[in-house]
């Protein structure tokens, strides 16, 4: 007399019953695939239009960018040309030396790169930043890109960048949404703030020492704040150079 | 034997009718990576790019008629050196080396005795009065540039290395545009809640009061103060 549990044993193994077995197996597989698709198509019709929207706005994208860069292209030329004209035209009034006096101005203006010994920090959000679990200091605000270029200043920065955007008399740091706005550009993480200084030793120290910066590194908060000093940084110069009208269209200088 | 073969081919069938159905799935699985934030994400980066090419393109057209006058000039002779010490002086404003003046805006913040001014409240007015289009921006008369710093003391706040007691009144004045006046008046008194509000926290006591003025100076600061460090600035000669 055949025990259960042999007699169940037993049932698996004509080669009919594991086929029938198998074939259930595979047709509930099948139903459940089907019954789940037939559920997406639906779902999936608005899914393709926002697919479709979305490659047409990256090729429109792509273009604006590649204009973007023929623009530049084109920027840089005409900046080239109209330094060597100003050259000319300085060199037949007999006035040399006031092409280095007008290069003086513009370098003091923030309008020619600067390269020189420096440091980049870069801040980033804490990697997987989670919106509920983590907290909102774990992001970076533009508070903090203010208060790292604060401390830069104060340790003797002589130029300044944030996303090879050049911090001038007319910069400003301000939050839009989740993304920072500088110089009417909007810039996401992570920020790369560089400075070019005498010292970068020190100006690295101001950063690695600051007691809210420290605090907001700790693992509990994990924002992500890198310093790196270099013999050489370089910090661009402010890209609206060839036109200074909307910052300074409203100063008169007083007669003398 | 026939069984069998029918068995086999419905077997074969379903299971490559299922690879299908599971490869479709996948692809859609994909495709719904696509999200709404995403699309809106790299519409706002359209934006800001055609935003930029107009700009740039305009730029580019002023550049061009300067440089065609430059060149005319140059070709009958009449080089017209005003208008390049005109440029020069444009730039000289720019960096903050002329006192300029104009309608503008005050702002003076005090404090009781037992508090003090903190060097975060002045550099989030300044900030903002740059967002709200301020062109030439001083503290008690030291005129501000890129690098200078506004930084607090035990008793003072540095200002382009010139110190300021901080129980002191800090006055900053802004050029603004005065058909921004409601707007940028309105922005600030909402400003003023907040911060005198955080120093109520701190149990700080401010005084915050702004107002337009018609005619507002703002002085120049000097090539020789240390907020400029013209030797790292100019570019280094080669060869020499």
């Amino acid at each position: 007399m055949k025990r259960p549990s042999q007699a169940r044993s037993g049932f698996w193994q004509t080669p009919q019953k594991r086929q029938s077995l198998f074939l259930f197996v595979l047709l509930f597989l099948f139903g459940v695939i089907v019954t789940n698709h037939v559920t997406l198509v639906n779902k999936n019709r608005e899914q393709n239009n926002l697919a479709a929207l979305y490659k047409t706005r990256q090729e429109e994208l792509d273009a604006a960018l590649a204009q973007y860069e023929s623009l530049t292209a084109e920027n840089d030329r005409l900046l080239e040309l109209k330094e060597a004209a100003i050259a000319q035209v300085l060199s037949q009034e007999g006035q040399p030396g006031l092409m280095d006096e007008l290069k003086r101005m513009q370098a003091l203006a923030g309008l020619t790169d600067v390269t020189g010994p420096g440091l980049s920090v870069t801040l980033n959000d804490k990697p997987g930043f989670d919106v509920i679990r983590d907290s909102a200091d774990a992001i970076v605000h533009d508070s903090d890109v203010r208060h790292v270029l604060e401390l830069l200043k104060s340790s003797g920065a002589a130029a300044l960048s944030v996303n090879d955007q050049r911090i001038t008399n007319a910069s400003y740091v301000f939050c839009i949404g989740p993304t920072i706005l500088c110089n009417m550009q909007r810039l996401t993480p992570p920020y790369v703030i560089r400075a070019v200084g005498q010292d970068p030793e020190t100006m690295a120290m101001s950063i690695q020492n600051d007691p809210m910066l420290s605090l907001r590194q700790t693992p509990e908060i994990g924002l992500v704040v890198l310093v790196e000093t270099s013999p050489e940084v370089t910090c661009p110069a402010f890209a609206g150079a060839d036109d200074l009208s909307p910052y300074i269209d409203k100063l008169e200088v007083p007669a003398a | 034997m026939k069984t069998k073969m029918v068995q086999y081919t419905a077997m074969t069938v379903i299971c490559m009718v299922l690879g299908i159905l599971i490869a479709l799935q996948m692809k859609n699985v994909n495709e719904n990576k696509v999200t709404a934030d995403r699309l809106e994400d790299l519409q706002y980066k359209l934006i800001d790019t055609a935003n930029k090419n107009a700009e740039l393109n305009t730029r580019n057209a002023e550049l061009y008629q300067y440089i065609s006058q430059l060149e005319n000039d140059y070709a009958q002779g009449s080089a017209s050196i005003e208008t390049i010490i005109k440029e020069k002086e444009r730039l000289a404003i720019f960096a903050g080396l002329r006192e300029v003046k104009n309608y503008g805006i005050q702002i003076d913040i005090s404090c009781s005795p037992e508090s003090l001014i903190r060097d975060s409240v002045i550099r989030t007015f300044v900030n903002d009065l740059r967002a709200l289009g301020a062109q030439a921006i001083s503290v008690n008369d030291e005129r501000l540039v890129a690098t200078s710093e506004i930084r607090a003391t035990a008793s003072s706040i540095i200002i382009n290395g010139n110190g300021y007691n901080r129980q002191g009144t800090f006055a900053i004045r802004a050029i603004t545009d005065p058909s921004k006046e409601a707007y940028i008046l309105s922005y600030l008194e909402t400003l003023k809640k907040s911060v005198l509000s955080d120093a109520t926290l701190r149990n700080d006591q401010y005084e915050i009061l702004f107002q337009p003025v018609k005619e507002l100076f703002i002085p120049a600061l000097s090539e020789d103060s240390l907020a400029f460090k013209i030797d790292l600035l100019m570019p280094k000669t080669t060869g020499q």
